[in-house]
């Protein structure tokens, strides 16, 4: 006998969390804001220090959430309000309108091919163009489609060809669906469940790099995130992976890195984002391998290269990829009007001389910034959510029977994100058991230590 | 940031020599930098340097004193405070070079008052206070009789010995001041790392560009300081020119005659001098009311910055002895003896304040140091900043 477990973010850690779960017979509710399970991760070409891709990895974990009979997925979703107390919240989610009956949806993508309106497609970061009627990626699971209510003339007609229109607008979709599954009434839905555990997988947002003025994102066309450089450089992104400048499409001959962009720095981010470095020198192979006369700087003040075979990872970027790494963190950015070429102002601190270079294209490591759900847990002033020990107890928020996972809980990567996400899943497991009882209660202000 | 165990802790370093100097100097940020290079990069001198800003607060951190002490690169930094505001860590390093260049004062000094003066609130104050009263006194004692009809100030106090006041006031001051001079020489020209040498003629142009046009300041975004630096620096060049003017003909070559129509202001010669000490008065006062008047509506650089016990004592003593000498003039044109009198005791008892702690130990001695170590650098063979106008022609 056992109650079911909540796991909110269908991230990595939230699909890690969930399988863990299943497999030990508990049921489990994945609950994620999006209409896909995948997270950032799906969003990423290779991953260091490795270099396997992403999909490949992800992709098995992803469809084997929809083999588990007890694993049930509520997309596109958003957590309303959580009472209650271990062994026994009740939460109520609120599930937004898709408009496509996901029961009747084949994911045969007809409905798509023959959509009209045409939006910047988010999964590729506003790098390439997506329709009202959309499956989010093409490995996505669910594979469902589902209609962008503000994009969608039918939903949100333009006011200038609604007045001269009689009847509804559009309505294409609803005609090719051959599973008759579009549903332009469908309301918002407001579920109510009540669970032993919630597991918070939330993850995380990239900070607006329009917030840092001298590196000039949105405003200089060359300048990039790192997710945007990931889904250029990936062969499902939106230029099949070729590496193309915005302004121009050319090829870019150097690209420059530019490490710690709004992290390490009081002014934005105090905390060091952990995974930027390793994605840097990651991304820069990967340039090199898809253009191999690119020249590649990454600009940094500390290479942190901590984990298993990250510190040779980097070592193999300089010796056998030609990386160049420069000391020094990049002040401003100007670009060059008539080529939108960019000129980096930096100190190079190994000779400390100041130095101006010019470059093609640049990627900004942006800082990560926690997307925690309004739950009754403490969040860090710097809005990470709290662990209720960071020793000894690093899944557990400050409430009982709420695990917190990934990102959400502090920067770090996949296989950190993992690791804790298995670690919940056990946690959440005895509870949802009705076994949490028998653990023994480590007291987390060290109790009485007289050492 | 409270981010408990997570947070970026400081780390605990106790001061050595040269970093408790620089924390009683107001440059206790130093630990924090992390040696990023930002402040190199956006300051607006550095383009034309072979070393870097970082690098003299990372000489501090490592209490390199030797290094330090041969560096002039303090010196080349007008406080602008670009650094500040980009600074990722807030360790403030514009507020660092002003430590270190207080530091720098205190080393070259050879007589170890500048070191105490320059660090603690209390050693100015009551040096400054001392040194007046001691001055009132010497006033009392050497004054004459007060002419209550009209103003005759050489009767109240007889320029005979004012003069042999001012000539020993200003012989302590220079000996003490080439002193300083000489040290700051040593430790800059004659440092082992020096290669190439240029003779001090060559050099020359260097050091008057820095002294007469307060050169790099120009290189700031802010240009109102360096405005009302260039003002403050003429309007002290012209009354030292004035006074100089005086002694020569009262004493060197004696001019009863000129003495006397420059003296009077109903002459075409003595209006045209008394509006020229207006003017040199003038400059002064606009400049210091602006520095005050900046700082209290703390825009722009003054907000980030910070105002030391240095500057305020710099600028309550100048701002009184040009109220005071506008005071003498206005007494003696409007003719109130008495007033005139008591105006001109306290005009003439304020400026060995200038001259024997503003100027050798204090906050006057950057007028001084900046041009010659800019100077000795340039000797030294140092790449140092050199173009006074853009490249491209724009304002300097």
């Amino acid at each position: 006998m056992s109650k079911p477990v909540l796991v909110l973010g269908g991230g990595i850690a939230g699909i890690q969390a969930a399988l863990d779960l299943a497999e030990q017979g508990v049921d489990v509710y994945l609950a994620d804001k999006l209409p896909s399970v995948g997270g950032k991760m799906a969003q990423l070409d290779k991953t260091f220090p490795t270099l396997d891709c992403a999909s490949c990895i992800l992709t098995p974990k992803m469809a084997a959430l929809l083999r588990y009979p007890n694993i049930k997925l509520i997309m596109c979703s958003e957590i309303q309000e959580v009472g209650g107390s271990v062994g026994n919240f009740s939460v109520r989610i609120l599930k937004r309108p898709t408009y496509v009956d996901w029961d009747k949806c084949n994911g045969c993508g007809t409905c798509v091919e023959k959509c009209p309106k045409k939006v910047p497609d988010e999964f590729n970061m506003g790098l390439s163009m997506r329709k009202a009627i959309h499956i989010m990626f093409p490995q996505a699971v669910p594979r469902k489609a589902l209609i962008d209510e503000k994009a969608c003339m039918r939903l949100n007609p333009p006011p200038e060809l609604k007045e001269k229109a009689k009847g509804p607008l559009c309505g294409i979709c609803e005609r090719v669906c051959p599973a008759k599954a579009i549903d332009f009434n469908q309301k918002p839905e407001t579920i109510e469940l009540n669970v032993a555990a919630i597991i918070i997988a939330t993850g995380m947002e990239l900070y607006n790099a329009g917030n840092i003025p001298e590196y000039g994102y949105g405003k200089y066309q060359n300048v990039y995130t790192h997710l945007e450089f990931e889904r250029l450089v990936s062969a499902t992104g939106p230029t099949q992976g070729e590496i193309v400048r915005r302004s121009d499409g050319k090829h870019p001959k150097r690209i420059a890195w530019i490490q710690c962009v709004g992290s390490r720095d009081v002014r934005f981010n105090s905390y060091c984002s952990a995974f930027c470095c390793m994605a840097a020198t990651k991304e820069a192979i990967l340039a090199k391998e898809h253009l191999p006369d690119v020249e590649c700087t990454i600009y940094y003040m500390d290479i942190r290269a901590f984990g298993k075979g990250f510190n040779e990872f980097v070592e193999r970027a300089k010796r056998e990829f030609g990386i160049r790494y420069v000391r020094g963190k990049v002040v401003k950015i100007d670009e060059d009007p008539k080529t939108k070429n960019l000129v980096l102002t930096y100190e190079d601190t190994a000779s400390s001389y100041m130095k101006k270079e010019e470059y093609d294209m640049v990627v900004l490591a942006v800082a990560v910034r926690p997307s925690p759900p309004p739950l009754p847990v403490d969040l860090t002033a710097d809005g990470f959510i709290k662990l209720r020990d960071p020793y000894l107890d690093p899944v557990s928020t400050t409430k009982e029977g709420i695990f917190v996972v990934g990102v959400v809980a502090g920067a770090k990567d996949i296989p950190d994100s993992v690791t804790e996400a298995s670690a919940a899943a056990a946690r959440a497991a005895l509870i949802a058991k009705g076994m949490h009882e028998a653990l023994i209660s480590i007291p987390v202000d060290g109790g009485d230590c007289h050492v | 940031m409270s981010g408990g165990i997570f947070s970026s802790a400081m780390p605990v370093i106790k001061g050595g020599k040269v970093t408790g100097s620089l924390k009683k100097l107001g440059g206790g940020d130093l630990f924090i930098c992390y040696q990023c290079g930002s402040c190199t990069a956006i300051c607006p001198v550095s383009e034309e340097l072979e070393t870097s800003f970082r690098k003299a607060i990372r000489y501090a951190q490592l209490e390199l004193e030797d290094r330090l002490l041969s560096d002039p690169l303090p010196w080349l930094c007008y406080y602008c405070g670009e650094c500040t505001k980009t600074c990722p860590r807030d360790a403030k390093p514009s507020r660092i070079m002003d430590s270190l260049r207080r530091y720098l004062i205190s080393k070259y000094d050879w007589t170890h008052i500048a070191g105490l003066v320059q660090s603690s609130k209390l050693y100015l104050t009551l040096a400054n206070i001392v040194l007046f009263a001691i001055s009132l006194l010497f006033i009392y004692l050497i004054h004459g009789p007060m002419d209550q009809t009209k103003v005759d100030l050489s009767m109240f106090l007889p320029p005979s010995k004012v003069e042999l006041m001012g000539i020993s006031v200003g012989l302590v001051s220079l000996v003490i001041i080439l002193g300083g001079l000489y040290r700051s020489y040593r430790f800059i020209v004659h440092d082992k790392t020096a290669n190439s040498a240029k003779g001090p003629l060559s050099s020359l142009p260097t050091l008057v560009k820095y002294l007469l046009l307060q050169f790099p300041m120009n290189r700031c975004e802010n240009k109102r300081r360096w405005v009302d630096h260039l003002l403050i620096f003429y309007g002290f060049i012209l009354l030292g020119i004035m006074t100089l003017t005086m002694f020569t003909v009262l004493t060197l070559a004696p001019n009863p005659y000129l003495y006397a129509s420059l003296r009077d202001p109903s002459t075409f010669l003595g209006l045209a001098w008394t509006l020229l000490g207006v003017a040199a008065s003038a400059m002064i006062l606009y400049s210091i009311i602006s520095s005050i008047v900046n700082r209290l509506r703390g825009k722009d650089i003054y907000y980030i910055t910070a105002t030391t016990h240095t500057d305020i004592a710099f600028i309550i003593v100048v701002f009184l002895i040009t109220l005071t000498g506008i005071f003498v003039l206005a007494f003696r044109l409007f003719n109130q003896p008495i007033l005139a009198y008591y105006s001109y005791a306290i005009h003439v008892a304020l400026q060995p304040l200038l001259f024997l702690i503003e100027l050798p130990f204090s906050k006057f001695s950057h007028f001084i140091y900046r041009p010659f170590i800019a100077y000795f650098a340039s000797m030294k063979g140092m790449r140092i900043p050199h173009a006074v106008f853009k490249k491209g022609g724009g304002l300097l």
